[in-house]
């Protein structure tokens, strides 16, 4: 929620506000409302938006407050604002479930037309919207090869070599002094980068799982976490202290 | 702490002031463990979320979203709803019972003995349970990330300067 409070409120930013890292060459910028920024390319990435979670969990049956979507777009809003993009791509898990984009209410189609507007936009299709994003402005596609660089949702499992993905909600735990803080991160090993989920409403998954193992050179790997109002990076190595 | 009160800074009588229980307090609770508790309490009554119980683990499809997190978005964008209702009706008559608190404050004000024990007094056991179990964290985490992401800017710095000489 600090992300929210941040994107609708403060234009000052500070020093660590963006973490400067490089991916396969390619120099990157991580900012701590959660997007990445390809400055060379002035492209930005955003992933896991995860819109109409509420509504998807409340179609089920599951009363979740409907308000997720909506705070999700004003800090889309907010980065788009701050680094006005030339492309913006969204790396898939757009929306929870098959029908959130058709379901999803017009004022959120507007608040996204109007952002989308002077730019290209590509919606990456994820596991839980593969069918992409037909009602929206801009281009569905399962992968995209721009700026020298892969996206795509899910990581592959071959090198990784200039991959940016998500799907995985990467987060980490740094330990110091008996206490244990958990963030959303980007992590990367300079090869490739796993963005962190970008939808207000969406967990996390810590970097020592193993469904991140053989992901990362551990040695290089580096999480750049999101705080308050400024990125963390701390080595993979030391974040257990 | 003990430490402290020995040196008297805060002295005891500071420490428990009525005046802890104004505004600062308000802001403090709304943001504290202890109602965000509450609230899950409330929650699980309501049948938003599901308690979990050892040994028995989520299944996949369960959502994952946390009470926390709901709890935030209420406050936000219906500060009224009727569980956040719940919530403060709970609050006020049960931990954090501020009425009771106050005129407890007003009623042993200047007539606190600080005494060291040995070992830890029967009336206090159920506060010793207490400890860990809510924390009070502001500025903290902050600090503590700061110091972890510091590492890396010092080692940073370090090969620049070897790659310098």
């Amino acid at each position: 929620m600090h992300r929210l409070i941040h994107a609708t409120s403060a234009t000052a930013t500070s020093a660590f506000f963006q973490a400067h890292t490089t991916v396969n060459g390619v120099a990157a910028i991580c900012d701590a409302l959660g997007g990445l920024f390809l400055p060379e390319t002035r492209t930005l990435v955003v992933s896991d938006l995860h819109l109409e979670k509420g509504s998807a969990f409340a179609r089920r049956g599951m009363m979740l407050p409907p308000y997720d979507t909506l705070a999700t777009l004003r800090i889309l809003e907010a980065i788009v604002a701050r680094h006005d993009p030339a492309t913006v791509i969204s790396l898939g898990d757009n929306f929870h479930d098959r029908r959130g984009s058709a379901a999803m209410p017009e004022t959120f189609r507007q608040m996204i037309a109007l952002m989308a507007r002077g730019r290209d936009w590509i919606w990456i299709n994820g596991n839980h919207d593969p069918d992409g994003a037909p009602s929206l402005p801009g281009a569905s596609m399962d992968e995209l090869r721009h700026a020298g660089l892969v996206f795509r949702h899910e990581p592959s499992m071959a090198d990784g070599l200039g991959e940016i993905a998500g799907h995985l909600h990467p987060s980490a735990t740094v330990r110091r002094r008996e206490r244990s803080i958990r963030r959303a991160c980007f992590a990367t090993d300079g090869k490739r980068l796993l963005m962190p989920a970008f939808g207000v409403t969406t967990g996390g998954l810590d970097l020592r799982h193993r469904a991140m193992s053989g992901l990362f050179e551990r040695e290089r790997l580096v999480a750049h976490m999101l705080g308050r109002d400024r990125i963390y990076s701390v080595r993979f190595a030391n974040l257990l202290g | 702490m003990g430490a402290a009160f020995r040196a008297r800074t805060p002295s005891l009588a500071q420490l428990f002031d009525e005046d802890m229980l104004g505004d600062d307090l308000e802001a403090w609770l709304n943001e504290s463990f202890l109602l965000k508790r509450t609230f899950r309490t409330c929650a699980v009554i309501a049948g938003l979320i599901d308690q979990r119980h050892p040994g028995k683990e989520k299944t996949g499809r369960q959502v994952t979203v946390s009470a926390d997190l709901i709890y935030d978005v209420l406050r936000m964008h219906e500060p009224d709803h009727i569980l956040l209702e719940a919530t403060r009706h709970d609050a006020a008559t049960g931990l954090l019972d501020i009425g009771r608190l106050g005129s407890m404050l007003k009623r042993i004000k200047g007539h606190i003995t600080h005494r060291r024990l040995d070992r830890i007094s029967p009336l206090a056991v159920p506060v010793m349970l207490e400890i860990g179990r809510e924390s009070v964290h502001g500025e903290a985490h902050d600090f503590l990330l700061t110091e972890a992401a510091d590492e890396l800017i010092i080692e940073a710095m370090g090969i620049g300067h070897t790659a310098g000489e």
